[in-house]
């Protein structure tokens, strides 16, 4: 077998995303794997991951725990993004309230407020009374919550460990200027000014955006991950490299349908298809249509949606198998028990 | 007040039609959405009868009885059912060869690596065999064994799910029952003349044979290949799609049942088509699919009688069809489920599928009232993507094939694919990848199923697989095999698990 050298450019965190995963699941005998850092991370942001992390670093066996500890991080169960208006609004990872009959809680909700007056939606959300509150739980006792968190990282820190993971699985790890370019079978490139995502020829481009936190996590994990699974010969992936184009580019265009709404003045005016049937349907029934290959889950688009006052006409009809007392009463003891609940973290 | 105040509610559904489509949507619909006050009539001409067909299902079936409370003992004993783990596909990639379709996975992933890859690196050495022989639910099957699944994901015998095998005739009264004892009313007798509204064109009233005139907010047309309202009222066209699944005639027999009570259901490719086996606890149901170009209606009739393998029960019945769908699924008013919204042909039990989908999406968007647009788009938009990716996985069938030996064959196989499924097929061909889609009936293993179970054999693997030793790869393929054989073993004999559960009917 021929031996296959890739060469991956990026800062330390986002070479050691794309490093540490490729030491894992690519790198074998007759592989090389090569890390070009450029030290020039001037990025002072934490390094935003989405809830995915877990899975990740299960899958090549980073300890979560270790790293969180050494990394100063810090759970995050909301990622915070801007509006058109200045404003920020916080997309949470898991659902407002707890579903019912199979039916999502904002639909009782949106009965309920017809019945009497309710506080916000957003009330209704543990995550985000978590993600607000004053300190935020242990890892060990956030798992054991109904939510779904990921984790806010020291960017340099948790570079730094990833690139130590890579190297400690067999992966090269050079300054940027010292790489060798001409014999690599595959350059990846890290870049937050490439427009779309795209792997051709000998070149694999990762385009990074980071308006909304985790974005950038989340470009450098779905990328690495996807290389992976569709590991070919480097020097015959034609349909491979059609793919992983395909995938990439229409998750990039879920990203644009967020950034649309969160941005332009009319959201129910946006000219994208798909953001246009999630706000319209939205509006019509309360339901969020999905499409294949969503970045966002639905309570982050249902929380975009209300925070750029998108208003559903009406609740769903399936909403009204609860009688308005016992629907009233179930709102009040949920949101006791978010309450309770936050108050119960926050004293341990 | 209410949003839709001053706007016509709906508050009065009416189904039209009385067969397996418009029973389901009227136990759902009463289900789920009868305590909120919804009245639902169903009309039904036991003059004009049903399809009488339709008696193979796919896993999801079960999602849809457990959501409106049917209890599956009593069901299966009313509709004398049988559990299905899979479907066998004899003659398909070349005449003699059989695999089957499960409803589950094959091995288990290794470091993320799916297990047909490390199956095909190592595919014709000594002792690693076929692929069907690291399926659960597949060598259970040719075993005619079964046992529910269990709910523990770290056990082999969580990687299956099943669906049944009923009688048609005895399915839609029991969703009768089920749908009366939920507050529908139903009407016997023949919608004759349909009234619209002469400003909005939607359908206002209907009036039966003696007279009767049914109004409502909301049709369903459930009145199967007559398509009353969606086609014949409110001329919603027709996608055809016989270009690419040009099967148009079906002839269908029943025969006693002969031999163990298998867990599956077998579709046998013959010269222009393909013909079923269903086995029931009393009796088989069997059928020959085929397209009227290629084969005449005695030729299909006569391979459908030689192939029967218990005594035949009732004189051949012939029944027409052309693939596609319905333009518009849900227009102004109506909405079609069933035969009446599109028929892809009975391969891979797919119908009674999109009939569950169709409820289904009619009850997460169920109008208030009829500024409904958005909704009824929705709809559409939704089902069209449905009906496409069966569409596709069917024709694959057809496609990936080496037989040559008659005209209809070698047109299938020649015949240019839609895009989507050719960029799958050469995904496939060149390393094994499958894509994948989060919205559509058939994942993965079903894919690699039938691809792999008719030949199409990647001409190299995931690139991944190289990283473990051979020799540890087949230690872990003899292993699971083993295991799976040994698990299969352990489950009980179908035919026993039936009666064990009560589960069989009562002789009449
Ligand atoms: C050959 C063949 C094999 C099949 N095999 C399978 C299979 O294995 N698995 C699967 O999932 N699906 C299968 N199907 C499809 C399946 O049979 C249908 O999806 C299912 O039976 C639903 O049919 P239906 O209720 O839409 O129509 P029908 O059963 O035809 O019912 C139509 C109803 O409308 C009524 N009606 C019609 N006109 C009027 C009128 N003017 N007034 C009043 N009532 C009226 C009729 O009386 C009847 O009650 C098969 C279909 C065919 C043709």
């Amino acid at each position: 077998m021929s031996a296959e050298r890739i060469l991956v450019r990026g800062t330390p965190v986002q070479a050691g995303v794309i490093g540490a995963y490729l030491a894992s699941r690519w790198l074998a005998a007759g592989r090389a794997l090569e890390l070009a850092i450029d030290p020039e991370d001037n990025t002072a942001a934490p390094f935003v991951t989405r809830p995915s992390i877990h899975r990740l670093h299960g899958e090549i066996g980073l300890p979560t725990d270790q790293l969180f500890a050494r990394c100063g991080g810090s759970p995050v169960l909301a990622a915070e993004a801007q509006t058109a208006d200045g404003s920020s609004v916080q997309l949470p990872f898991s659902a407002f309230g707890v579903p019912r009959g199979g039916l999502e809680f904002h639909q009782y909700w949106l009965r309920a407020s017809r019945l009497s007056e309710q506080a916000d939606l957003t009330e209704f959300s543990l995550s985000l009374a978590l993600q607000n509150a004053a300190h935020k739980p242990p890892l060990a006792q956030l798992a054991q919550l109904p939510v779904e968190f990921g984790i806010a990282f020291d960017r340099a820190a948790y570079g730094n460990a990833l690139l130590s993971f890579a190297k400690a699985g067999g992966a090269s790890v050079v300054e940027s200027g010292n790489e060798q370019e001409q014999d690599a079978d595959l350059v990846i490139q890290c870049s937050p000014d490439a427009g779309a995502p795209k792997w051709h020829g000998q070149e694999l481009t990762i385009a990074l955006e980071s308006d909304i936190p985790g974005l950038e996590w989340h470009h450098l994990s779905s990328a690495a991950r996807r290389f992976a699974s569709l590991a070919a010969p480097l020097s015959n992936c034609a349909p491979e490299q059609a793919e992983w184009t395909r995938l990439a580019v229409a998750e990039n265009e879920r990203v644009a349908d967020m950034r649309e709404l969160l941005s332009i003045n009319d959201p129910l005016a946006s000219s994208r298809p798909a953001l246009q049937r999630k706000a319209e349907v939205f509006v019509a029934c309360g339901r969020i249509p999905t499409e294949d290959y969503e970045v966002f889950t639905p309570p982050e688009w249902l929380a975009a949606l209300w925070a750029r006052g998108v208003r559903p006409r009406r609740s769903d009809r399936m909403a009204e198998r609860l009688p308005d007392a016992q629907l009233l009463d179930w709102l009040d003891q949920l949101r006791g028990q978010i309450a309770s609940l936050t108050r119960q973290v926050q004293a341990a | 007040m209410g949003a839709n105040e001053g706007k016509q509610a709906i508050n009065r559904v009416v189904v039209v039609g009385g067969g397996t489509a418009g029973w389901m949507t009227a136990a759902g619909l009463a289900s789920m959405l009868g305590p909120t006050g919804l009245e639902i009539t169903l009309i039904e001409s036991e003059a004009i009868g049903v399809v009488g067909v339709g008696e193979a299902t796919l896993p999801h079936i079960k999602n849809f009885n457990d959501t409106i409370g049917v209890n599956e003992a009593e069901f299966m004993a009313a509709t004398s059912a049988t559990f299905k783990l899979g479907i066998e596909f004899v003659n398909w990639g070349r005449k003699g060869d059989s695999y089957i379709h499960p409803f589950g996975e094959f091995g288990l992933p290794n470091a993320g690596v799916a297990f047909h890859q490390y199956w095909r690196k190592f595919a014709g050495q000594p002792g690693v065999g076929s692929l069907d022989e690291y399926s659960l639910p597949v060598i259970a099957s040719r075993l005619g064994k079964f046992q529910p699944p269990s709910e523990d994901p770290r056990s082999v015998m969580s990687t299956y799910r099943y669906a049944y095998q009923f009688d048609a005739l005895q399915y839609a009264p029991f969703m009768r029952s089920h749908a009366e004892a939920r507050g529908v009313t139903r009407m016997e007798g023949k919608v004759v003349d349909v009234a619209l509204e002469p400003e909005s064109g939607r359908v206002s009233a209907l009036t039966m044979d003696d007279g009767r005139v049914v109004e409502g907010d909301l049709f369903v047309d459930c009145t199967g290949f007559f398509g009353l309202l969606i086609e014949k009222t409110l001329n919603a066209g027709y996608d055809d799609w016989s270009e690419w699944l040009p099967a148009d005639r079906a002839v269908a027999v029943p025969c006693e049942s002969a031999g163990p009570l298998l867990p599956y259901t077998r579709a046998t490719a013959h010269e222009a088509g393909w013909s079923w086996r269903i086995p029931l606890q009393h009796r088989t149901g069997n059928g020959h699919v085929y397209s009227s170009q290629f084969l005449s209606d005695d030729a299909a009739c006569d391979t459908l009688l030689e192939g029967l393998e218990g005594e035949r029960l009732a004189d051949p019945r012939f029944l027409r069809f052309v693939t596609g769908k319905r333009r518009k699924l849900w227009s102004r008013n109506v909405v079609a489920i069933g035969l009446s919204g599109g028929f892809l042909e009975p391969l891979e039990s797919t119908s009674i599928y999109l009939i569950q989908e169709g409820i289904t999406k009619l009850l997460e968007l169920f109008p208030a009232d009829q500024d409904c647009d958005v909704e009824v788009a929705e709809y559409n938009h939704w089902m069209d993507l449905q009906f496409e990716r069966v569409r596709d996985f069917l024709i694959l069938h057809y496609h990936a094939t080496e037989r040559d030996d008659s005209d209809f064959w070698n047109h299938m196989r020649t015949m240019t694919v839609p895009d989507s499924l050719a960029e799958r097929l050469e995904l496939f061909t060149a390393h094994g990848h499958v894509s994948a889609y989060d919205h559509g009936l058939f994942l993965v293993p079903s894919w690699v199923a039938v691809l792999i179970g008719q030949r199409v054999l990647p001409s190299s693997v995931d690139a991944r697989v190289s990283r473990q030793a051979d020799a540890e790869v087949l230690r872990h393929l003899a292993g699971l095999k083993g295991h799976m054989e040994k698990a299969a073993g352990s489950m009980e004999d179908h035919a026993a698990y039936l009666a064990r559960n009560n589960m069989m009917r009562a002789a009449a």
